[in-house]
């Protein structure tokens, strides 16, 4: 039953012209700090003891690459992890860091990249925002991650612009 | 089929071991499920080690009698006292382990466990005994195949044996126990005259010598001629006791 | 608590799932059996009914196999398309769908794709943290088996050292994939496009020398020919990625010569580069994207369809459950007289209740351990033939949720035969007796 209804979405979002998804107002959905900006962070609701995947789309306006590191959340590390899939299943590597190029933008999304918080200590309820702060090098971001439904696989407002 | 000479294994009736109780049947009534009466006995009592052959027609209440002295049919009135101990007053868990106990049955048609060997049908009583007793049991089954001819036989499954043979598996399964009463039922009516012949005497031996108390519903006058008394029965009542 | 059982091994906490869906039976099972030795009877009164016995334990175990078959058909099914795509970490194509790609790369599915041109090509190959990037061009067959144009590098990469022979060196040698209709030292005319629509004689008048055999990669590739890109571009009557006069075999390629590639599969030289390469590569005039991502993308969305199969076969086996009880209350007819018998001779209640529910217990384990070998035969088997068919090497194993649906079937079905025994007791002992 997900299958149209996603596709639905999908093809309404694209069949949308660009200039009415446009924002003017500076919302909860950016976070920007000398030059780098996390757009559309977002993770799914899980229960306390799961592990949290944050997705997120990174932009990096300076003219000098910038390495994605990590970050912080609920007072515990997150990490930078990189998905593969083979014969052993679904496998999320930690990586050392990610280059952002100068003027260029890595979007962290499902199945491909994430921050990792390892273990929660409590709930992330849908509709309710997580603090986290996103780590480049020495660079450290405050952002706010929208928690979405348990099996949401997009940010609620991918595809806007801001 | 050789008469066998079936005499006591040691450790059994010839020692002393519990005595065969005196049977008193008063005020007895068993009726069907439509309340019509199958059989009624004012009175009937039984010394401690006496044969009995109870004779009649087909209908006459000679197994239902059978049926109630074993307590497999609870009456509808009267009792069924076995030494002292009312079996129609008892539950069925208590009524089974007094047939388990005390009773020892022969069935017309064996009513044996074919694919089990010889003995595994005559120590049968060891599977559900206690473990404590299982492995006398088993030895006293032995030793009753023995005693009926059939000892070097005890491995063979029941399916390769004859009628007769098979008969007195049934008998060292009913004597396994040590039990002081025997109830029969038609023990010889589906064997050949040789072999019912044979049977007989062993039964009425092993009652005789091991001063076992032995009822035996049967048809055979021959078998009927070898016990001490006899019991007609027509119609549900007694017509005639040799002992009257 | 959460922590201890967060803490375990998941061998260790599926062993345990196991134990806790068997431990109700096996349960129920020694508090009937307390004290008791029912075997040697039991045994006796199955083999009493051989026939009717052997048939019920072929339902039990005709039902067991078809869950646990399914369950690890689809398991293995998943795993072997995921181990297939193992080896293609990052897919750089024109825009367009990526499954049509992925299903074109990874699994020689051939379909009309639009081609990154020499220039895009060597932007990629020559990109930083690339430790290679090789075309991949299909279009051609011999014997129904895909001819793909790459380079090289890939062959090593895809299939590690070859199990025979050596690699192309030249645009008229070939490398055959371990079970490729042909071997080294056989010659070949490739034909134009695929199945009944291929042209045999569009290539006529060049051959290919197969030089070497990959050894099998458990994926659609090992019925593959491998030949030099150069020479696929070439038979086209395209240039061949390299300056007239030069004769080389593999990168670089001149972008000016080179015609273009339906696909370039990217390998990155650190870790993470291929994370760095995919944000760098997607944009409007081109897409990057992982093969395994969209797999479990798909597997994912096929998870419903999982689901709904697990529920299939659950629900098959409350079915069976049902009819394996109704046959259990069925037999106990059977064997009346016996139980009768018994209870004439004075055997306990509990005795014969006993007797009863191991007679269905031993049908029930019998029929549970032949319904787990019958379904992994099944499974082997018809991975088997998905292997012969789609050449994604599928092993169907017998995994844990197999054993857990066994498990559970097996400890409900055991306490289940509580009532066919509870029901044996409470039948007429003299009527059966007569019987």
């Amino acid at each position: 039953m997900r299958l149209p209804i996603t596709t639905l979405a999908l093809l309404a979002a694209l069949a949308t012209p660009l200039a009415a998804q446009e924002h003017d107002h500076h919302d909860d959905h950016v976070a920007e700090a000398d030059g780098l900006r996390v757009v559309h962070a977002w993770t799914p609701a899980r229960g306390a003891g799961d592990e949290a995947l944050i997705y997120m789309d990174v932009e990096n306006r300076t003219d000098a690459e910038a390495m994605l590191t990590g970050g912080e959340a609920m007072g515990q590390e997150l990490a930078l992890v990189g998905f593969t899939y083979g014969a052993s299943g679904e496998v999320w590597t930690v990586l050392p860091g990610l280059p952002v190029p100068p003027g260029g933008e890595v979007e962290l999304a499902p199945r491909v990249l994430a921050l990792r918080l390892p273990r929660l200590a409590e709930p992330l309820v849908e509709g309710e925002e997580l603090e986290i702060e996103v780590e480049f090098g020495g660079t450290h971001l405050h952002a706010h991650a929208e928690i979405g439904a348990s099996s949401a696989t997009a940010h609620s407002h991918a595809g806007h612009n801001h | 089929m050789p008469p066998s000479a079936a005499s006591e294994p040691a450790g059994s009736r010839t020692a002393p071991g519990p005595a065969a109780p005196d049977l008193l049947v008063e005020a007895l009534q068993v009726r069907d499920g439509g309340g019509r009466v199958l059989l009624a006995i004012d009175r009937l009592t039984l010394r401690a080690g006496q044969s009995l052959a109870v004779q009649g027609p087909s209908g006459a209440g000679k197994s239902t009698l059978l049926h109630v002295l074993s307590g497999l049919i609870r009456p509808a009135t009267g009792r069924v006292v076995w030494g002292g101990t009312d079996i129609a007053a008892l539950s069925e868990p208590a009524r089974a382990a007094f047939r388990r106990n005390r009773l020892g049955l022969i069935f017309q048609d064996y009513n044996l466990f074919e694919e089990l060997p010889a003995l595994g049908n005559a120590a049968l009583a060891a599977a559900f005994a206690p473990a404590r007793d299982r492995a006398a049991l088993r030895d006293r089954a032995a030793g009753w195949l023995d005693r009926l001819g059939l000892g070097a036989a005890g491995g063979r499954t029941v399916a390769s044996f004859s009628g007769g043979e098979r008969q007195r598996i049934a008998v060292a399964r009913a004597l396994a126990a040590d039990p002081p009463v025997i109830l029969a039922d038609e023990p010889t009516a589906s064997l050949d005259r040789a072999a019912a012949d044979a049977l007989g005497a062993d039964l009425a031996r092993l009652a005789r010598d091991g001063g076992r108390t032995l009822v035996a519903v049967t048809h055979d006058p021959a078998l009927a001629g070898l016990l001490q008394r006899r019991l007609a029965i027509a119609d549900g009542r007694v017509v005639e006791d040799s002992d009257a | 608590m959460r922590e201890i059982w967060a803490g375990l091994s998941p061998d260790l906490q599926d062993a345990l799932i196991a134990l806790a869906l068997l431990a109700p039976g096996l349960a129920a099972g020694a508090l009937v059996l307390r004290g008791l030795a029912p075997f040697g009877l039991v045994r006796a009164m199955l083999r009493r009914f051989a026939w009717v016995n052997l048939l019920f334990v072929l339902l039990i175990a005709v039902s067991v196999g078809l869950g646990v078959g399914l369950v690890a058909q689809e398991r293995g099914l998943r795993q072997g398309s995921a181990r297939a795509a193992e080896g293609f970490d990052l897919i750089v194509a024109a825009p367009g769908s990526e499954v049509t790609v992925m299903l074109a790369a990874v699994y020689l599915q051939p379909s009309d794709m639009a081609l990154l041109t020499g220039a895009q090509y060597d932007e990629i190959a020559t990109a930083e943290g690339v430790a290679f990037a090789a075309p991949i061009a299909f279009g051609d067959s011999v014997d129904g088996a895909p001819v793909v144009g790459t380079t090289p590098d890939f062959v090593t990469h895809l299939a590690g050292d070859l199990a025979e022979g050596s690699i192309f060196a030249t645009e008229a040698e070939a490398v055959a994939g371990a079970f490729a209709p042909v071997g080294p030292g056989d010659s070949f005319t490739p034909a134009h496009g695929h199945g009944a629509a291929a042209e045999g004689e569009a290539h006529a008048g060049f051959s290919y020398t197969v030089t070497g055999r990959m050894a099998p990669t458990g994926s659609p590739w090992d019925r593959a020919v491998l030949v030099p890109a150069e020479s696929v571009w070439s038979v086209h009557g395209l240039a061949n990625g390299h300056a007239p006069g030069d004769d080389r075999i593999g990168p670089p390629y001149d972008p000016v010569y080179m015609p273009g590639t339906p696909a370039v599969l990217v390998r990155a030289t650190e870790l993470w580069g291929n994370y760095a390469l995919k944000s760098r590569f997607t944009r409007s005039d081109m897409m990057a994207f992982f093969p395994g991502t969209v797999l479990a993308q798909l597997h994912g969305l096929m998870g419903e369809v999982r689901a709904a199969m697990s529920a299939l076969a659950t629900l098959t086996q409350v079915l069976v459950t049902l009819s394996v009880l109704i046959g259990l209350v069925i037999l106990v007819r059977l064997i009346a007289r016996s139980l009768a018998v018994l209870r004439a001779l004075g055997a306990p209640v509990r005795f014969v209740f006993a007797v009863v529910w191991s007679y269905s217990a031993a049908l029930i384990l019998t029929g549970a351990a032949a319904g787990l070998v019958l379904g992994l035969g099944a499974a082997r088997a018809l991975a088997a033939l998905i292997t012969v068919r789609t050449d994604v090497l599928v092993t169907a194993r017998l995994g844990w949720s197999e054993l857990h649906l066994v498990a559970g079937f097996v400890s409900l079905t055991l306490i289940l035969a509580l009532l066919p025994a509870w029901a044996a007791i409470r039948r007429p002992v003299l009527a059966d007796l007569r019987n």
